[in-house]
């Protein structure tokens, strides 16, 4: 116990510590943060309840846009906003973006949840595979619908409010970083809090025999919809974070971009391990460094290192870092066979 | 498939046994409501539960195990236990609050009932066979049953084990007061721990009573030995 107050209390200070130790990196650490919570949150869906899914793009997306609408619309007509583009007609004053963002946060979380408990009622019903497929479609149709809709941009894109005039560049990033930090240990304590319940148990034995789980007198049904809805909760805030950060959303390249971030999440999950509390976040940290290092210095050849990556974590990790290790050393995992009461075992008549 | 209405009494241990295909695991698919049924009704302490949802049913007190066992691999026997206790207080701030350490206490003593204690830290599905349908055993046992419905408890087990299987079958039925109702092809087995078996053959019933009479029931041998 002492040790991870340990452990938490060197993280926590690094965390804060980070954007001033690396100033050059604040944007990369932020995106750090918001791929962590990504990759975090669909494990709890994907590791924990055991269905994959390609759709939580579609929640990180959506997070996108619905922060910075309201961001906007809060203050200005959003539709004379997106129709300028690039220029601005309209400044946000300080007091106006905080207010703007803080409200666009919250539209980002809550709507995302809303919209995964509809569709999960709809598409829960479907197991393995199938659910995976079908949550294919969700991303690949949101990206087609909103690059319809004048009023966000359409294919046009959409400007974020920029950050309001005040410290430059520096004092966006420290801005972003924090908020991101701030984002990504809440739902880290939130994450950890559910692993400690019943309900993480039900997402378990979901994952592990879900026939099982019925025949015992689970409802899995609303399990699985509240499961997903966690999952869309903080992909939506991970979203309208990423949406300001960024500055701009595209419809099918920064929004709902399932090729990359929809994929990513997924893969970060599993490269670290699937359905542990660590794994997502380890799985993330080394994608990130892998993913930047490569789209910096061999640019042109990121997409064949990434199948690459791909292949070897498939092949020789198929339960991640957190599983291989599991596998090796058991017994740092708690499973140990109790030696003092081996005799009970041969009592057994 | 016709299945003519059979009474269970309370708290007794009764068998069913019948040929390969004569739809005994059907039937029990068909009481905990897998299948639907397509005519008759089956009622539970009274209560008709042929249109209820499997998990509906299984919190009336109805459960039953499987034959192919299933229990949840990746998890650790405790945590297998813990599960299947039965929630009766199903809100948010029970689903996500912490587990009681009383609930853990009542896991580990039921596991060391089926003497499983020694290997509760250990992942399910790294279990023997045997040790699995153990585990289902003591997992129906935590969700506090009123009926048991057992599919070949001792199906791929060795004639050891088995010993202590019918012992606890027993037992459960005893201390518990559960009512069991044991699919069985071991007839060594079924004979002991039955007090009334009811034979099926191609969906019919053919014969029910006491062990003794239906060891020797004509019908009964003729459908598991092939009548000329």
């Amino acid at each position: 116990m002492n040790k991870n107050i340990i452990l938490y209390a060197g993280i926590l200070i690094f965390g804060i510590a980070a954007p001033f130790i690396f100033p050059a990196f604040k944007v990369q650490l932020s995106i750090l943060c918001v791929l962590i919570v990504l990759a975090t949150t669909w494990n709890i869906q994907g590791g924990e309840m055991g269905y994959n899914s390609f759709g939580n793009i579609l929640f990180y997306g959506l997070g996108m846009y619905l922060c910075a609408s309201v961001q906007v619309g809060m203050f200005f007509p959003l539709a004379e906003w997106t129709e300028s583009g690039g220029e601005k007609t309209f400044v946000h004053t300080p007091a106006q973006f905080f207010q703007g963002m803080a409200a666009g946060l919250f539209v980002a979380a809550i709507v995302p949840t809303i919209v995964a408990g509809l569709i999960g009622y709809s598409i829960l019903g479907l197991r393995g595979h199938y659910f995976a497929i079908c949550t294919l479609g969700l991303g690949v149709a949101a990206g087609e619908i909103s690059g319809g809709i004048e009023i966000i941009g359409a294919g046009q894109g959409f400007t974020t409010p920029p950050f309001p005039d005040f410290g430059g560049l520096e004092a966006r990033g420290e801005f972003f970083y924090f908020l991101s930090f701030f984002v990504l240990v809440f739902t880290f304590i939130a994450v950890r809090m559910i692993y400690s319940t019943r309900f993480k148990l039900i997402l378990n034995a979901i994952r592990d025999n879900e026939d099982k789980a019925e025949a015992m007198g689970i409802q899995t049904m609303k399990y699985k919809i509240i499961g997903w809805m966690i999952s869309a909760f903080f992909c939506g805030l991970a979203g309208g974070i990423m949406g300001g950060l960024v500055g701009y959303i595209d419809s099918t390249d920064v929004a709902f971009d399932g090729r990359e971030m929809g994929v990513f999440m997924v893969l970060m999950a599993i490269l670290g391990g699937k359905g542990t509390l660590w794994g997502p976040i380890i799985g993330a940290t080394i994608f990130h460094i892998f993913k930047e290092g490569f789209w910096t210095f061999f640019l042109g050849w990121q997409y064949v290192a990434l199948g690459v990556l791909i292949v070897v974590i498939v092949i020789y990790f198929p339960e991640g870092i957190m599983g291989w290790l599991r596998e090796k050393y058991p017994e740092r995992f708690g499973e140990v066979i109790d030696e003092a009461d081996r005799k009970a075992q041969v009592e057994l008549k | 498939m016709l299945i003519s209405p059979c009474l269970l009494i309370k708290e007794k241990i009764v068998g069913l046994i019948g040929p390969n295909g004569s739809g005994k695991t059907t039937l029990f698919n068909s009481i905990v409501g897998t299948y639907p049924i397509d005519k008759g009704s089956i009622k539970f302490n009274g209560k008709e539960v042929s249109e209820l949802p499997v998990p509906v049913i299984a919190k009336l007190g109805l459960l039953r195990t499987f034959q192919q066992t299933r229990i949840y691999g990746k998890l650790n026997c405790v945590e297998n236990m813990l599960i299947s206790h039965k929630g009766s207080d199903e809100s948010f701030l029970k689903i996500f609050s912490k587990i009681p350490k009383n609930l853990t206490d009542k896991a580990e003593n039921l596991l060391s009932f089926v003497g499983l204690y020694q290997k509760r830290k250990l992942r399910a599905g790294d279990l023997s066979f045997g040790q699995q349908k153990l585990l289902e055993l003591a997992m129906a046992l935590m969700n506090e049953p009123e009926m048991l419905l057992l599919d070949e408890p001792t199906a791929g087990i060795n004639p050891t084990l088995i010993n202590g299987i019918i012992d606890r079958l027993i037992k459960v039925n005893q201390d518990f007061g559960i009512t069991l109702l044991v699919i069985e092809h071991n007839m060594r087995v079924i004979m002991q721990l039955a007090e009334n078996i009811f034979c099926l053959a191609h969906g019919q019933l053919l014969a029910n009573g006491t062990p003794e009479e239906i060891k020797n029931d004509k019908r009964v041998i003729d459908a598991y030995l092939g009548a000329q």
